[in-house]
Order: C-alpha cells, then sequence, then structure tokens
C-alpha cells in the first residue's frame, strides 16, 4: 500500500538532479578516466577532463553541497596527477580569491557605513521604483561604467553591495528569491557582454586586435570595435532582460512600501528618514570614492603616481582602509564573508585551470575543429559554426587569454585557407571573448556574484546558455545585415 | 725562459679558443634536425637522426652527441661521400661527422645510434598519486648556426602512457604521438647557436583491466546506492 502510494508521486526536475546527480556524476569520471588515452592528452589531461565532468554535474545538480564538490576536485586533482598538490593548493593564493575577500569587506564597510543602502535607496526611489525597472537601471549603470572602469572584475566589486542592498531594499532571500536571481546573473551578464562592446574593456580583447593586426595586416580601431560589436551586446542584454524574466519571473514588482504609501513615496520617506550623511558614511563613501578612483585610473598609475597598483592591491588596499582606527568603519567580526562560497571558488577554479594547464581544453577544441571539414562549408554556415566554437569554447578554457592565443590564430588561418575575409570571422569571434557567464569560475564577476548566493551553478548554466544562443542567432542576423553595413561581409 | 713558457701557453689557449669559431665558419646551414628516440629494451634506445642542410668549406655534416653515450650503427643519405661516421670532438664538445660529396649542394644525413641506458629513469611520486617515471633530454645546439627546425621526440616502451609534459610547460608547445603502438612527446622549435631545449616528462604504465574494473565498481556501486537512498527517502518526503 506504502508502496504503490510512494509509486504515485511525482518528483520535479530538480529533485531527480539531486537524486541521480552523484551517481552520474561518478559515471561521467569513471567513463572518462577509464577510457582509452586518447594520442593527443596526457594521463593529467585525462584526469583534469574526468575530475571537471565530474565536479560540473555536481554544481548543476547540487547532489551535494558545491563547497564539498570543491575539496572533491581538489583532493582527485592532486591523487590522480590531473595537477600537483602545490597548484592546486596555490589556488586558494589566486588574485581572484583576494580580490573576493577584499570585495566582501568593501560590501560590509559599505552596508555597515549605511552608505549603500542610501544609494540603493536613491537608485530604486529614482529609476527603480519597480523590479523591473531597477534590473534596467543597474544595467545602464554598468553600461555607463564599462566606459569609465576598464576592468570587469573592478566594476563587479564596485556594483556588489550597491545590489546587495537593493535586494535588501526588496527584501529578498538569497537562494528564494527570483528577483535576486535576475538581478545576480544579470549582473554576470551586463558586465561580460558590455565588455564585449568595447575594445579597451579587457585584455583579452586588445590581444585579439593584436592578432588580426598581425596577421592579416588590417587594422580595428576602438571605433570600428564599438561600431560593429555595441549593437549585437545590446541586443544581447535586451535578449538577457527578456530571458530573464521567462526564467525566473520576478516576485516582487515594487518593493514593499509602508502602510498607505505608494512604494516610490516610501522609498522616498525612508531615503528621507536616513537624514543627513555622518561621520561613518562620509568616511565610507571616501574609501569608495578613492577605490573607484584607483580601478577607473588603472594604466595611468605610473603617469599619475610614478608606481603601478593592481587591481587586486586596489581592492586590498581599500579593505585595509575600511579597518584602520580612525579612517575606517568596520572590525572583522561586522565582516560578512562567505567562506563556503570562497572554498567552492577556489575548487572551482582548480578545476578549470586544471583543464586549461593539462592540454586537455585545447585537446577538445582541436577535436571539434577537426570534426568540421570547415573549408568545404558555405561562407554562412563556416561564420555560424566558427561563431558557436568561439562563444561556447569559453565553457573549457577559464582564461580568456588562452583562448584568445588558441583560437584567434586558428580562425584566421582557416579564413586565409577558404579564401574569405579574414577579419569577417576573427572580429565577430573576438566579440564572443567576454561570454563567459555560464559557470561561476570562468571568470572573476562571475564567482563575486555567485558567492552572494542569490543563484545556483544550474541557474547561472541555463540561463547564461539560454542568452548566448541568442547572442549567437543574433551573429546569424547580423551577418546579413548589420554586418554587411559596415562593410565586413 | 719562465716568460717563453707563459707565452706557449697563452698562444696555446688562444688558438684552443679559436677552434670553435674555425668550425663555425665552416658549417654554413642546418635546415631542419630531428631526433626520434625509440626504446630498445627497459632501458636503452635507439636514436634517428635526420639533418637536412649544407655542409660547410670542410665538406662535413654533423651530428651532435646529444645524448650520454651515444653509439652510430648506421648512416645513410644524399650527397654524402663518406660511409660511416667519425667521431669528432671540438673543444669539450663531441659529434659525429660525414663528409659530404658536393659541399655547395644541400646533403641529408639519416643515421641511427644505440643510446644505452637511455631509458634506464628513476620512479619518483609527486607529493600524492603514483610513481611516474621522468625522463628529461636537453639538447644544446653546438653548430655554430642556427638550426632552421629542431625537433624531437621521444617514444616510451609499449604499454607506457605519457602522464604529464612539463617543459614544455605548454599544450600547444610541444606534440603527442603514437608510433607502432608506443606513446610518445616531442617539440620542435627554431634554434639559435648555442641555444638548447629541454624536453622533460612523465610517463607511466596504462591502467591496466583490473584497476579499472575497481573504478567502475566503486563508482558504480556508490552511485546506485546513494541513488536508491535519495529516490527512497524523496518518495517519503
Amino acid at each position: 500500500m506504502g508502496v504503490s502510494s510512494t509509486q504515485k508521486k511525482k518528483l520535479a526536475f530538480e529533485q531527480w538532479m539531486k537524486i541521480a546527480g552523484l551517481a552520474v556524476a561518478l559515471l561521467v569520471f569513471a567513463a572518462i578516466f577509464t577510457m582509452p588515452t586518447p594520442v593527443a592528452l596526457t594521463l593529467q589531461g585525462k584526469s583534469a577532463l574526468a575530475i571537471f565532468g565530474m565536479v560540473f554535474v555536481l554544481w548543476v545538480s547540487q547532489a551535494i553541497p558545491t563547497y564539498a564538490s570543491a575539496l572533491l576536485a581538489i583532493v582527485l586533482l592532486s591523487i590522480t596527477g590531473g595537477w600537483t598538490q602545490k597548484e592546486a593548493l596555490a589556488v586558494f593564493g589566486q588574485d581572484v580569491i583576494w580580490l573576493m575577500l577584499a570585495a566582501f569587506v568593501i560590501t560590509s564597510g559599505m552596508e555597515k557605513s549605511g552608505v549603500a543602502k542610501r544609494l540603493a535607496l536613491f537608485i530604486v526611489s529614482k529609476f527603480g521604483t519597480t523590479a523591473k525597472k531597477a534590473l534596467i537601471a543597474l544595467g545602464v549603470v554598468n553600461l555607463i561604467l564599462s566606459f569609465i572602469v576598464p576592468s570587469t572584475t573592478a566594476r563587479a566589486a564596485m556594483l556588489l553591495p550597491i545590489c546587495m542592498m537593493i535586494l535588501q531594499v526588496y527584501q529578498s532571500i538569497p537562494g528564494e528569491s527570483n528577483f535576486g536571481k535576475q538581478l545576480m546573473i544579470q549582473e554576470v551578464h551586463f558586465n561580460n557582454i558590455t565588455t564585449s562592446g568595447i575594445l579597451t574593456a579587457t585584455a583579452g580583447q586588445i590581444m585579439a586586435v593584436g592578432y588580426i593586426t598581425d596577421m592579416t595586416g588590417m587594422d580595428v580601431t576602438w571605433g570600428d570595435w564599438l561600431i560593429a560589436s555595441m549593437p549585437i551586446a545590446i541586443l544581447t542584454l535586451v535578449c538577457s532582460l527578456v530571458i530573464g524574466q521567462l526564467l525566473f519571473p520576478t516576485e516582487v514588482k515594487t518593493p514593499p512600501a509602508s502602510s498607505g504609501k505608494s512604494a516610490k513615496d516610501s522609498l522616498g520617506a525612508e531615503l528621507k528618514a536616513l537624514g543627513k550623511m555622518n561621520g561613518t558614511e562620509i568616511r565610507a563613501i571616501i574609501i569608495f570614492a578613492i577605490t573607484v578612483f584607483l580601478w577607473a585610473t588603472d594604466g595611468n598609475h605610473l603617469n599619475l603616481f610614478g608606481f603601478q597598483i593592481s587591481l587586486v592591491m586596489v581592492a586590498i588596499l581599500a579593505a585595509l582602509l575600511f579597518y584602520l582606527p580612525y579612517i575606517g568603519v568596520l572590525n572583522w567580526k561586522e565582516t560578512k564573508i562567505p567562506w563556503d562560497l570562497m572554498v567552492f571558488s577556489a575548487g572551482a577554479y582548480a578545476a578549470g585551470l586544471a583543464l586549461d594547464a593539462s592540454g586537455a581544453a585545447s585537446f577538445l577544441l582541436n577535436g571539434i575543429f577537426d570534426k568540421f571539414d570547415l573549408q568545404a562549408l558555405p561562407q554562412f554556415a563556416l561564420f555560424m559554426i566558427v561563431m558557436f566554437i568561439a562563444s561556447f569554447s569559453h565553457l573549457v578554457f577559464t582564461s580568456k587569454t588562452v583562448r584568445v592565443v588558441i583560437l584567434l590564430p586558428a580562425i584566421i588561418l582557416i579564413a586565409q585557407k577558404v579564401g574569405i575575409n579574414p577579419m569577417l570571422l576573427a572580429l565577430p569571434a573576438s566579440f564572443t571573448i567576454c561570454d563567459s557567464i555560464t559557470l561561476p569560475p570562468h571568470c572573476k564577476p562571475n564567482l563575486i556574484f555567485y558567492s552572494t548566493g542569490y543563484f545556483t551553478v544550474k541557474d547561472q548554466f541555463v540561463y547564461g546558455m539560454l542568452v548566448l544562443v541568442c547572442k549567437w542567432l543574433l551573429f546569424g542576423v547580423a551577418y546579413f545585415t548589420w554586418f554587411r553595413i559596415i562593410g565586413l561581409v | 725562459m719562465k716568460k717563453i713558457i707563459v707565452a706557449i701557453i697563452a698562444a696555446a689557449m688562444m688558438l684552443s679558443l679559436l677552434a670553435v669559431p674555425v668550425m663555425a665558419e665552416e658549417v654554413i646551414n642546418v635546415a631542419s634536425y630531428t631526433e626520434v628516440f625509440t626504446p630498445v629494451n627497459e632501458s636503452d634506445g635507439q636514436l634517428a637522426v635526420t639533418v637536412k642542410g649544407t655542409a660547410g668549406a670542410d665538406g662535413y655534416m654533423y651530428v651532435i652527441a646529444a645524448a650520454k653515450g651515444m653509439e652510430p650503427v648506421s648512416v645513410a643519405g644524399e650527397n654524402l661521400s663518406g660511409t660511416e661516421l667519425e667521431a669528432y670532438k671540438n673543444g669539450s664538445e663531441s659529434y659525429f661527422r660525414i663528409a659530404v660529396a658536393d659541399p655547395a649542394a644541400e646533403a641529408t644525413v639519416e643515421a641511427t645510434f644505440n643510446v644505452p641506458g637511455f631509458y634506464a629513469v628513476s620512479r619518483a611520486a609527486d607529493t600524492n598519486g603514483a610513481e611516474d617515471y621522468s625522463l628529461s633530454y636537453k639538447f644544446t645546439n653546438y653548430l655554430p648556426s642556427k638550426i632552421g627546425k629542431y625537433s624531437v621526440m621521444v617514444y616510451v616502451p609499449e604499454g607506457m602512457e605519457i602522464a604529464k609534459v612539463s617543459s614544455p610547460s605548454k599544450y600547444a608547445d610541444y606534440k603527442l604521438a603514437e608510433l607502432d603502438g608506443m606513446r610518445g612527446a616531442g617539440n620542435e622549435k627554431a634554434l639559435a647557436a648555442a641555444a638548447a631545449n629541454t624536453l622533460t616528462f612523465t610517463f607511466d604504465k596504462a591502467a591496466g583491466a583490473v584497476s579499472n574494473i575497481l573504478i567502475w565498481v566503486l563508482c558504480l556501486g556508490i552511485g546506485v546506492l546513494v541513488f536508491f537512498d535519495r529516490y527512497k527517502k524523496a518518495m517519503k518526503e
């Protein structure tokens, strides 16, 4: 009787993933680890691939806690030879981990001082009186910032406290709120996709242009890049907003208001109630302003001060200032650092880096390129296949630079072999360098926003993949329209 | 008398220093230099060297004795007048050389050598994991001219697999290959005079059927147990 009643129970897809996740992950591991090693792969590469495959299933299915899967990755990498113990453990010393730490100190300082709440209330009451408007407003802020602050990571660290506070205004609970999921994942999308519209917004893109110039003799100016790429970037972001609403319809329309008042009035009143800025807020805002200034002038430090301060050091300096007596506003106990997510980030980063370092990522990419007889394809089909590979290759490559180094020369050579304008393939392929939006370890902003706990790996993966498919289709449309108008086709 | 002895020693030293440039001027062009190591037994290897280029004024093509204890076995090629490789020393560096028929024309030397003890390498473990055999081979271009394309491939005994290539460290900079069931690692690059190329990698036995079955049993066992346990719990909830 009991059995028949349980058989009737229908399990949700998410439950099935948790039930079967570990079994599937172990099968993936066993299948890859025990397969005959391909000639072009080392045992190290095979191990790294098996471990990445396994933890990928674990992240998406959440069959075990993500921090546990990260520890599993580190242990297995060391034992199976996927990476050495020294290399795997050293990931905790990577700049991204320090950056996350510093970002959370800054966030805690901004939060404790009250200035983050003031900023968030200001943005929400002026531009984000509804959840949708708040999402668009943050997108626009991101777009504007991408012209001023030439670093995806710095922008992420800068916007994190404001995003956190906006979610507090909306009373969004991490892991439960769809608005929280949308906002945080969209920050990842806006951060990366707006970067693709501006040549100088990340080093990988400048490197890609270097390859194009060196190998084809053709110049790509800052303006050329902007004109060719920004329309696609903006349309992709519109797709992201639409897909986000379809996947995670916001459970709140407006911030919870006081009884008898509209949300706008309520927020306005709350902002007014904060009164004038107090000393703590002023100190926090000065520290934040110094941080933003140093991030925005990254690249000009030598001219300005006679020495360079790296992005991470700026963040650590800001964290230090928040702790200093007289200047700071925070002590260690008041700092909210999500250590479980930091451990996850380290393990996930290790799994991704091992894939790069062992050559497994390159092996996979070469395999994909070899599968297609690219020279025999019609030009449009070739264009679409190259764009697909260029965009989705981020799934196996953690590093943007490595992707540029491996992809760009290969794509230019393919174009030259087929006898088409290399710029037609190489330039749009360069616009995909920042498409690393599907998994947390793929780039630093992803890790920073993931570590807030508002979304799961699966949420990010599904949302990111759908947005990238839209972007890929937009490339197809641009091939017949925008790229013809600007003379690329 | 003392001054004369000092002068003679000084002159001898000067001459010995000049010996290198003498050879340097004689070797004109080395377009490619290929080395392929294959195992003969558990410890000894065979080295096949192919050198393509133009001999210098001295009329010889040179093979650098880069591997310790290498002994010539055979030589063939194009545009050669000699039939045997002759051991040759220039300062402290050792070579094998063979005369060419027309020094102005391109010549090819295809020589094989026995390299005793080449594969007699020790096993070493990293802090964790299994012990691997570690092999390192350094080739220094002791020819006075640049080698247009130097390439090396070291095959390991059948049943062994390349575990990790640490020098060169980037995947794009090394090559993995297979020859008659033997796995190999190698790389290629241009080598300026006096420049060196180091190939370092570890290799080990391919996993046997028993260990593979064990991994499957373990993974399937844990997977199936957890699956049914969670399924039951989910149904009860």
